[in-house]
C-alpha cells in the first residue's frame, strides 16, 4: 500500500541508515530537500521485500526513487494515473545495477541518457565580447522556446515564475539579430562551479554559431566566479556533443539514463 | 592511500583531491560521490560505515577519509 511520508526527520533518518548498509539507490537528495519534499507532502513510499520505492508527485508525473537491499530486485510497481519517471546516475566505468533488462522487465522504457562533462575555466581561452542578458521583455518568447525545444519528463524545466526570476538575477544569456531572439542560454551557480542548464536556438539559426556564441557569453558572465563549467547532454544529439567537445568538455564518467512507464 | 586516490580519481577525475581540504564543505563532492565512494570504500578495505560515519568532515580531505578507514579497520 502506498503511503504518505509524513515525518521528514525519521525518513532522512532512514536514508542515512540505508545509504550506510550499501542499499542501491537512485536518491540523492540532501537532507534540506528531503525535509522541503516532506513538507510540502510531494512523497509517499511504497515498501516491500527487499527495498523500498519512494514517489514524487508532479503536475504531471510520478519521479521514482529506490532502494534496494544487496542481491534484490525492483518490484512490480501499481499501477498509477501518470507516467512515472525513473532517473538514475551511475558511472561509465562500472555495471548498472539494477541492469536496464531489470527495469524493462516491470514496463520500463528507455527514454534517453545524459552524460555529464566539464570544463576547467583555466583551459579556457576566452574571446573579446560583450554577453547579452535577457530582459522581462521577452521572457514569454524565451519561455516558448525553451518548452518548445526540450521534453517535457526530464529537462528540469522551470516554470515561468521562476524563469522571469533567473533572467532578473542574470542567469538567462540572449543572442540577437535585428531585436529577434535566435537563442538562449540559462544557467546556475553551485558551490563547485556553474552549470549549464538549458541552451536552445531557434531551428532557422542553427548552424550559425550561435550556440557557441552563447557559451562564450557564459564563460565570460562567470569568469571571474567558476572555477568550472559543467553542463549534461543528451547522449543521442550529436551536435550538441561535438560543440562541447570542441569548446574542450570533458566527461566526469557520470551518465544518466532516463527510463518511462507510460499507464 | 594509492588505493583511496585512485577510487576518487576514477570517482571524480575534474577534482583536485591532494590540496582541497573543504572537498564536501566546498560542493566539490555532492550527495551521489558520497553515496558512491562509501560503496567502493566498503569493497576496497573490507570495511562497513555506519549511518553515524556518513558525515561531511569525515570526506572533506583525502587524510580525512583515511583516517575514517583506518579506524574502522581497526574497530
Amino acid at each position: 500500500m502506498i503511503k504518505q511520508l509524513i515525518d521528514g526527520q525519521d525518513f532522512w533518518a532512514e536514508i542515512v541508515k540505508r545509504l550506510s548498509k550499501g542499499e542501491k539507490t537512485n536518491f540523492f537528495f540532501s537532507e534540506e530537500e528531503v525535509l522541503q519534499l516532506v513538507q510540502k507532502g510531494k512523497i509517499s513510499r511504497l515498501d516491500f521485500d527487499g527495498g523500498v520505492y519512494f514517489f514524487v508527485t508532479e503536475e504531471n508525473l510520478y519521479r521514482l526513487y529506490y532502494f534496494l537491499e544487496k542481491e534484490k530486485s525492483p518490484e512490480v510497481l501499481p499501477r498509477l494515473q501518470q507516467p512515472i519517471i525513473l532517473e538514475e546516475v551511475h558511472l561509465a566505468t562500472k555495471e548498472r545495477i539494477p541492469s536496464k533488462d531489470t527495469w524493462e522487465k516491470i514496463g520500463f522504457q528507455h527514454y534517453l541518457e545524459r552524460k555529464r562533462m566539464y570544463l576547467m575555466a583555466k583551459n579556457i581561452a576566452f574571446e573579446e565580447r560583450e554577453p547579452s542578458f535577457a530582459t522581462e521583455e521577452i521572457l514569454e518568447e524565451i519561455f516558448l522556446l525553451m518548452n518548445e525545444s526540450f521534453e517535457p519528463f526530464s529537462s528540469a524545466l522551470p516554470t515561468k515564475e521562476a524563469l522571469l526570476k533567473d533572467i532578473q538575477e542574470q542567469r538567462v544569456l540572449i543572442s540577437l539579430k535585428n531585436q529577434n531572439l535566435l537563442g538562449f542560454l540559462h544557467f546556475g551557480d553551485e558551490k563547485q562551479g556553474s552549470m549549464l542548464w538549458h541552451i536552445a536556438v531557434l531551428p532557422q539559426a542553427r548552424g550559425l554559431g550561435v550556440g557557441e556564441g552563447l557559451l562564450q557569453d557564459w564563460f565570460l558572465a562567470r569568469k571571474d566566479i567558476a572555477k568550472k563549467f559543467m553542463l549534461w547532454v543528451r547522449t543521442d544529439n550529436p551536435p550538441a556533443l561535438r560543440m562541447y567537445e570542441k569548446h574542450g568538455f570533458l566527461p566526469d564518467g557520470r551518465v544518466a539514463p532516463v527510463m518511462i512507464k507510460t499507464t | 592511500m594509492d588505493t583511496l586516490l585512485k577510487i576518487l580519481v576514477e570517482l571524480r577525475p575534474d577534482v583536485d583531491f591532494e590540496d582541497n581540504k573543504e572537498l564536501v564543505d566546498s560542493g566539490e563532492l555532492d550527495s551521489f560521490d558520497i553515496v558512491s565512494l562509501v560503496g567502493e570504500l566498503c569493497e576496497a578495505y573490507e570495511i562497513e560505515i555506519g549511518a553515524e560515519d556518513i558525515v561531511p568532515e569525515n570526506f572533506n580531505s583525502v587524510e580525512a577519509i583515511m583516517a575514517m578507514v583506518v579506524r574502522l579497520q581497526e574497530d
